[in-house]
């Protein structure tokens, strides 16, 4: 069976070929020009998308050695996303389903990201816990299988890579927060100060707004962002890391002696996080379980989750009419509840 | 490259409020049909345009080319058009014909007005600004007055002085023409006519880059934090 997958939810387009279980492509164009406006311009993002979407498309065929004619399934994000943005990916994807007569699926990409970690050579196994961290969200999963996931928690405010681009603004780092953060915690003593991680009525539940605040509360403290050396901008970032880091394992703790799992897997941008990984190794090596975090490249955005999480849905017999919708967030009761 | 070896052409409008396809052979025979529906231009693109394949009964295989309706418009809207367009012209191996979307309208208006009348076509682009050109009626066809372009809101009275207005600029205003209010995107019949009439040397077989007509630059605002 042979997949081709597309992804355009925010700043990245994205396309990917899966032939069988292997990945035959994946190619990923970065818009690297919003970091000139300090976070994503959707109109701007629209408009690259729209230009770049039909060679990618045309160098993964090539790259691959497939003709469009061969392929099974075009799948695409559907959201949550920018709307302008995954408009342009997935009405570029019907157009191709159409008229190349090809069954279509719209994916929801949270759920392209809890199962990328299919896409390593050692999978997650059934049951795993899923932690998705990313820029838009903060979510504790239970996946049971391919069409069974359960929400544990989610975050009540802010999203925790959303607090590390705040938290690298604050500290005139740049964008995107995440690498410089890690960075700049590299140089610092996260012991110099000790931030605040919430602790909600929901205990698998997280909130990230409050750390943010102890952060530009702290900042303000010193005299303001001008006044702090490298030195200190390098403390806070690793006190703010340190923190951020504890409110997510101290979760997935929780939910480790309330749930039987075989696996912890840990998905999306923030999952590139070196000091994240250490800390949930460790903690996967107390409790006997297995750790999968995907390679960089399916971390990020990226459209080889795209086609096999289209893959998986498309072997449980879901398929797609091309008036699927695209959305720009996701529903509250998206996930099934325990 | 003479048109006539590009059709039926399927024309795709999605610039404003009307979502519409049609399959255009010539004058005497086109299958045509159109949806207006806010928001729903990407679902409901492809049934309008399942269904007036199944009225042409033709096969995607027998179309000759894609004419988009390319701007300017809803910033949205003509990328919805254009992503579909260059997926299935990928797909089929066939060029795509970037309709002017305000000359396709002109056109349509043609066939109702009298030989030298002049109208003004305007629709919003912004809270400020909108999208402007001038037509006069010439031997069944139309001609520029005044070249398309964005003018401010506070320039239209001045510039629109008793002449016949169409286009959503009209929008929650009285107007004795009732015609004008309901017009400001061209029906798909028209997109595609344009693209019959004006495509040689048009056709655009290498659409990799290809952008809808904007007209307007974006221009990022600063936002504190």
């Amino acid at each position: 069976m042979i997949v081709l997958g597309i992804e355009s939810s925010c700043d990245e387009t994205s396309v990917a070929i899966l032939k069988d279980d292997k990945l035959t492509a994946n190619l990923i164009a970065s818009q690297d020009f919003h970091t000139n406006y300090g976070g994503v311009v959707p109109e701007l993002s629209s408009r690259a998308h729209l230009q770049i979407i039909n060679p990618l498309v045309k160098s993964a065929l090539k790259k691959s050695n497939i003709e469009l004619n061969n392929v099974d399934l075009i799948a695409a994000t559907a959201g949550p996303g920018l709307i302008g943005a995954l408009l342009v990916g997935l009405t570029y994807a019907k157009g191709l389903a159409l008229t190349s007569n090809k069954s279509f699926i719209g994916v929801n990409h949270i759920e392209g990201h809890i199962f990328s970690g299919f896409l390593m050579q050692q999978k997650p196994e059934f049951p795993f816990l899923s932690l998705v961290v990313s820029g838009g969200h903060t979510l504790l999963l239970l996946v049971n299988n391919f069409t069974e996931i359960y929400k544990l928690g989610s975050t009540v405010d802010d999203a925790v890579g959303e607090a590390f681009d705040k938290v690298a603004k604050l500290l005139g780092l740049g964008y995107p927060g995440g690498p410089k953060i890690q960075n700049a915690a590299l140089q610092g003593n996260a012991d110099k100060i000790d931030f605040p991680v919430s602790d909600l009525k929901q205990k698998l539940n997280f909130s990230f707004s409050g750390l943010k605040t102890a952060v530009l509360r702290y900042v303000q403290s010193q005299g303001g962002v001008d006044k702090l050396s490298i030195q200190n901008k390098n403390d806070i970032a690793a006190s703010f890391q340190v923190a951020a880091v504890k409110a997510l394992t101290r979760n997935v703790k929780r939910a480790l002696e309330l749930y039987e799992v075989k696996t912890i897997s840990v998905v999306g941008g923030v999952a590139a996080n070196a000091y994240l990984k250490s800390e949930i190794t460790k903690l996967a090596e107390k409790y006997k379980k297995n750790v999968v975090i995907p390679d960089l490249q399916f971390c990020g955005d990226n459209a080889a989750m795209i086609a096999f999480r289209g893959k998986s849905l498309y072997e449980n017999g879901v398929r797609d009419t091309l008036s699927c919708k695209p959305f720009p967030s996701l529903s509250e009761n998206h996930f099934l509840e325990i | 490259m003479d048109m006539t070896n590009y059709l039926p052409t399927l024309s795709i409008e999605t610039s404003d409020n009307i979502c519409g396809a049609c399959v255009y052979f010539d004058d005497t025979k086109y299958f045509t049909s159109k949806v207006i529906l806010k928001h729903s231009h990407s679902e409901k693109l492809f049934e309008v345009i399942n269904l007036v394949m199944k009225q042409a009964e033709l096969d995607f295989s027998e179309i000759k080319s894609i004419a988009v309706s390319a701007g300017p418009g809803s910033f949205t809207g003509l990328r919805i058009g254009m992503a579909a367009a260059k997926g299935m012209a990928q797909s089929l191996s066939i060029p795509i014909i970037t309709v002017p979307t305000f000359e396709a309208l002109a056109l349509q208006i043609s066939n109702y007005l009298p030989e030298n009348s002049s109208f003004i076509i305007s629709n919003k682009v912004g809270k400020d600004d909108l999208y402007f050109a001038k037509f006069q009626i010439n031997s069944n066809n139309f001609i520029f007055q005044t070249e398309l372009k964005i003018i401010q809101k506070a320039d239209f009275p001045k510039l629109s002085n008793n002449q016949l207005i169409f286009g959503n600029v009209n929008e929650n205003k009285s107007q004795e023409n009732l015609l004008s209010k309901t017009i400001s995107a061209p029906d798909p019949e028209f997109v595609a006519k344009w693209a019959a009439i004006n495509g040689d040397g048009k056709l655009i077989f290498d659409f990799d880059y290809l952008e809808p007509n904007y007209l307007k630059e974006f221009l990022v605002k600063e936002k504190k934090l």
